[in-house]
């Protein structure tokens, strides 16, 4: 394995160092402070919880894609011996949905099912086996309804809405229009368009979909074991479902699988959950089985993306004019927000002087989709990428120099409001061209081999809120008692990207104490901060910054108390390696122990201190409509390389090798930074050679990890990476996002690769081997007609 | 990618229930190419409603101890180690035989628990994550896993631990093509496998 070393910041500015008064604990490559439990088996996800004497809940999907419910017989389900409760849509009648603005699910169909695996009605049995038989025990009469499984389906102007007051089934259609785009392209040498297509991929993350859920019906009290990345929104949709004050209520995240964006939003089987608990009046597991868990979805969608884009002789772009319509599946979710991010980050990564993007996102009978990682970017990064790729080898310009014709310089705002404080995209260039041997190898590799390269970029954190509160974006916790400990408090959900260890260096650089003083409880509603979750990469800049915030505000009381022991001026105090000593005192100073003694002394016992962070106004994006999203305080930027190995006899694409550089503005915890990087670049080499979900009429087919085939460990490639520095100005300690950036550039990387290495560069994603096959046979046919008409010409 | 509408289809609608809704449908039909006797307790709590099989005591070493299971022939291994002894480190991550995350170890074989059953393993020697530890410390492959980062959701891990153990004791010093190839059933869908790789190199020593 490659894994190079990865000197961190060859090329970047000297860091800040004046935020630290020791330099041991961030920056250094750091081992997860839960890591123990997970290798050793005592990591306790939600289906290892405690159940004993629980209910079994089973879910009751609907076989039709779309359909009128006339009615649904539960009386025999019922009557079975050992059933303690069924629930259809009659049990509930609210919507949920993580827009306020577009919610329009409920957690079991009313009146009309719009997907096959729909959730109809759910039982609470003793055991399993009668939850099943149940289950079989339920009839639903319906009325079968015209089902659209393809948004140019959908979108037929004689198509029945799948819900009021969509015309033609769009759920949003974004139309913006930054610079003068006519005049860009008449300014143009080169002016090209095409038309690209991604199939829908699915998270697949690890751990199977679970809620575990307690309630007791004579205090009101319901208590929820989730597998979420944002406890907070499932919060407050248990709230809206059953009516229920939201104090009355208990959302504990245990360890979780894995999310990738799976568990942003509340999840049908959530509710379904605690519904089933609150009828039956008591405890219910809810599992569902890894089929469940893809109908479940919220997946990135089926996308296709019409680009034009204009550039001058030198390669500089001069416009660009993007069409983007994408299959969301039954519901809302999160889709607006996705259809707006595939606007919005065509800025952020080049400098062009105009943009004009149309995209339409539409309803389809289909499990709905939602964010995933890289959220909105990707399919049209693919796009982008490789028209400016295809526009470069038209020009003989070279891949990187075209890139650097159209770099942009920080600090500077985008035409759709983004702000860019810092940019480290050039030293990222420079050093996959640099490792990869772009110059000297490219072109030189043999037949059926090639190398390609493509940008990336995402946000650190979307800085506009979902829920305008008022709040801080981010609150933490830390109490100090008398055992010396400094514990954390956070809501933010730790899903296995580090979250938890990178809160903990951080305080533990801040107060100048031994990392493992420091534990971390995340998160349980009833003793953690209120935190939005885990998603847009928004944990290390915002949760980061307010666990720096409430560490500082601790410091400052255990230094105030060490300069009165001391003898000393507060100014003069500072903590290292656990000891408070004055400037110039090389004695053996006050142990951080003792410092905490006098503070909890003088303060009448344990003390807990608020942290918190608020991304300013004037970062939350453009006025235009939806211009709030996309807008960020910090964006990360990746450079990326792929060496292909094309078999033109079997179609099988082999990726040799990958070099990846991110500008995550600081490597907080390297270690994780580069398991970051490496996960979101394998993530994007899935959707790009094999990925894909698959209805038949709106069945899923693709509903295992045999179907659904996820890169195993022997098709996946070395990745050589660099971590780039650009120490953000208001990032913690100057960081960024390092999870997603680098996931989208793989894409388009990818197929320039493969265009580097057969001629052909292919447009519709996955690129499996039937697909490149077909395409090189096409081009077959073409180039003998061709000759024949040459022949008869 | 699918096709148009089926505006109207009036197919015969398929059952409604068992068809791939919940995990013990999906188990049954993936265990058995026809239907068993009897439904398989799913481990949540005793199944009532159905006579149950007969129970036999099949007895196997278990972690290093000697084990009496009492159990009936139909019961998975995995559900028997993690409903009725609560050795919950053994995963599971699908519907059966997908995934690799419920790997144990039997007579040092890896071998997946979901595809087991329990009465299979009278007079064998199964081996859980749980066992690996010594006195509470993790192993050598467990702290390698750990300090280079092989687990990041952890989900997987179990499973991957187990398969590596099985590769490192019937070879101690693999090379990167020996560790896939003993790897290639079990997913993990957080690290792209890289530092997995370096885990167990340093775990073997790392000589290669």
């Amino acid at each position: 394995m490659t894994a190079d070393s990865n000197t961190p910041g060859c090329n970047a500015p000297l860091r800040d160092i004046s935020l630290r008064n020791a330099r041991d604990v961030v920056g250094q490559p750091t081992p997860l402070i839960d890591g123990i439990e997970k290798v050793t088996g005592r990591a306790n996800y939600t289906a290892d919880l405690p159940a004993a004497g629980a209910l079994v809940g089973r879910i009751l999907r609907s076989p039709f894609a779309h359909a009128r419910i006339l009615r649904i017989d539960t009386e025999a389900a019922r009557a079975l011996p050992g059933v303690r409760a069924v629930i259809t849509g009659a049990d509930c009648a609210f919507t949920y949905g993580v827009l306020p603005i577009a919610m329009n699910e409920y957690p079991l169909a009313r009146d009309v099912v719009r997907y096959r695996g729909e959730p109809v009605a759910a039982v609470a049995a003793v055991d399993a086996a009668t939850a099943m038989q149940a289950l079989k025990l339920i009839r639903i009469e319906v009325e079968e309804l015209p089902a659209y499984f393809t948004a140019e389906a959908a979108r037929a102007p004689d198509a029945v809405l799948l819900h009021a007051n969509k015309e033609r089934n769009i759920e949003r259609a974004v139309h913006h229009r930054f610079g003068d785009v006519d005049a860009g392209f008449a300014a143009a040498d080169l002016v090209r368009e095409h038309v690209y297509r991604c199939a829908e991929v699915a998270h697949a993350q690890m751990e199977l979909n679970a809620a575990l859920v307690e309630y007791d019906p004579e205090r009101d009290r319901l208590t929820i074991w989730s597998t979420t990345q944002v406890p907070y929104y499932l919060h407050l949709m248990l709230a809206r479902c059953l009516e229920m004050d939201a104090s009355r209520i208990r959302v504990v995240k245990p360890f979780v699988g894995g999310g990738f964006g799976a568990r942003v939003e509340t999840l049908n089987f959530e509710l379904v959950a605690a519904l089933l608990a609150r009828a039956a009046g008591g405890k219910v597991s809810l599992r569902l089985s890894r089929e469940e868990t893809f109908l479940t979805h919220r997946g990135r969608p089926e996308t296709e993306v019409k680009l034009k884009l204009g550039m001058t002789r030198a390669g500089k772009l001069t416009a660009c004019a993007c069409e983007v319509v994408q299959r969301g599946g039954a519901y809302a979710g999160y889709g607006i927000v996705t259809i707006l991010y595939a606007g919005s980050l065509l800025h952020a990564l080049y400098d062009i002087p105009a943009i004009a993007y149309d995209g339409w996102r539409v309803y389809a009978n289909l499990p709905p989709c939602g964010a995933m990682r890289g959220h909105g970017s990707v399919d049209v990064r693919f796009a982008f990428e490789s028209l400016l790729d295809r526009m470069a080898g038209e020009l003989g310009l070279d891949p990187f120099a075209v890139r650097r014709a159209n770099l942009l310089s920080a600090p500077t705002e985008t035409q759709n409001g983004l702000r860019i404080e810092s940019y480290g995209l050039p030293e990222c260039l420079d050093w996959v061209e640099h490792a990869s041997g772009w110059q000297e190898r490219r072109g030189r590799l043999g037949p059926g081999r090639g190398l390609g390269m493509a940008c990336s970029h995402y946000v650190s954190g979307a800085a506009k809120p979902i829920h305008w509160t008022g709040e801080p974006h981010a609150v933490v916790h830390l109490r100090l008692d008398f055992d010396g400990g400094v514990t954390l408090l956070t809501g933010a959900a730790d899903i296995g990207q580090g979250s938890s260890t990178l809160m903990a260096q951080a305080a533990a650089e801040v107060l100048g104490i031994r990392l493992d003083r420091v534990r971390v409880v995340a998160a349980d509603s009833m003793l953690t901060p209120k935190d939005n979750g885990s998603y847009s990469s928004r944990v290390t800049f915002m949760v980061g910054n307010a666990t720096i915030d409430a560490a500082r505000t601790l410091r400052a009381r255990l230094v105030a108390a060490a300069a009165q022991r001391l003898g000393a001026p507060a100014e003069s105090i500072e903590c290292w390696q656990e000891t408070f000593r004055a400037a110039g005192d090389d004695g053996p100073g006050l142990p951080f122990a003792e410092a905490a003694a006098s503070v909890l002394a003088q303060e009448g016992g344990a003390i807990t201190v608020k942290g918190s962070f608020t991304c300013p106004i004037e970062f939350q994006g453009g006025k235009h409509k939806g211009g709030a999203v996309g807008s960020t305080m910090g964006f990360s930027y990746a450079a990326l390389a792929v060496e292909v190995a094309v078999d033109a006899e079997t179609g099988m694409v082999t990726v040799e090798k990958v070099w990846v550089a991110q500008d995550c503005g600081f490597a907080i915890n390297p270690l994780a930074v580069e398991g970051q990087i490496q996960g979101a670049v394998w993530m994007g080499m899935g959707q790009a050679i094999g990925e894909e979900t698959r209805y038949e009429n709106g069945l899923a087919m693709h509903a295992s990890l045999l179907d659904y085939r996820v890169p195993t460990i022997v098709e996946s490639p070395p990745v050589a990476l660099h971590i780039v520095e650009s120490i953000d100005p208001n990032g913690p300690f100057g960081a960024k996002e390092a999870s997603e950036g680098a996931l989208a550039g793989f894409l388009p990387a990818l197929t320039n690769a493969i265009a580097d290495a057969v001629g052909l560069r292919p447009d519709t994603l996955p690129v499996t081997p039937d697909r490149l096959l077909e395409a090189l046979a096409q081009r077959r046919r073409a180039q003998r007609l061709a000759k024949a008409l040459e022949e008869v010409a | 990618m699918a096709d148009g509408s089926a505006a109207g289809a009036k197919t015969t609608p398929p059952s409604l229930a068992g068809g791939g809704c919940g995990e013990g449908s999906n188990r049954e039909i993936r265990m058995y190419s026809t239907p068993p006797p009897n439904p398989l307790p799913q481990g949540e709590g005793e199944c009532h409603r159905v006579a149950p099989l007969p129970r036999h005591v099949r007895s196997f070493r278990l972690n290093g101890q000697d084990h009496d299971a009492l159990v009936a022939d139909n019961v998975l291994l995995l559900d028997y180690l993690r409903d009725t002894l609560g050795l919950t480190g053994t995963k599971q991550g699908c519907d059966g035989g997908e995934c690799g995350a419920c790997t144990v170890l039997i007579d040092g074989r890896p071998r997946l628990a979901c595809l087991t059953r329990a009465s299979e393993c009278a007079g064998r020697d199964v081996e859980t994550i749980e066992g690996l530890a010594d006195g509470g410390r993790p192993s050598k492959l467990q702290r390698a896993f750990h300090e280079k980062l092989g687990t990041q959701c952890g989900y997987c891990t179990p499973g991957m631990v187990m398969a590596a153990e099985a590769l490192l004791r019937r070879n101690p010093d693999p090379d990167e093509a020996a560790i896939r190839a003993a790897l290639a059933g079990n997913i993990c869908r957080c690290t792209g496998y890289v530092k997995i790789i370096e885990a167990v190199r340093a775990a073997a020593g790392g000589t290669r």
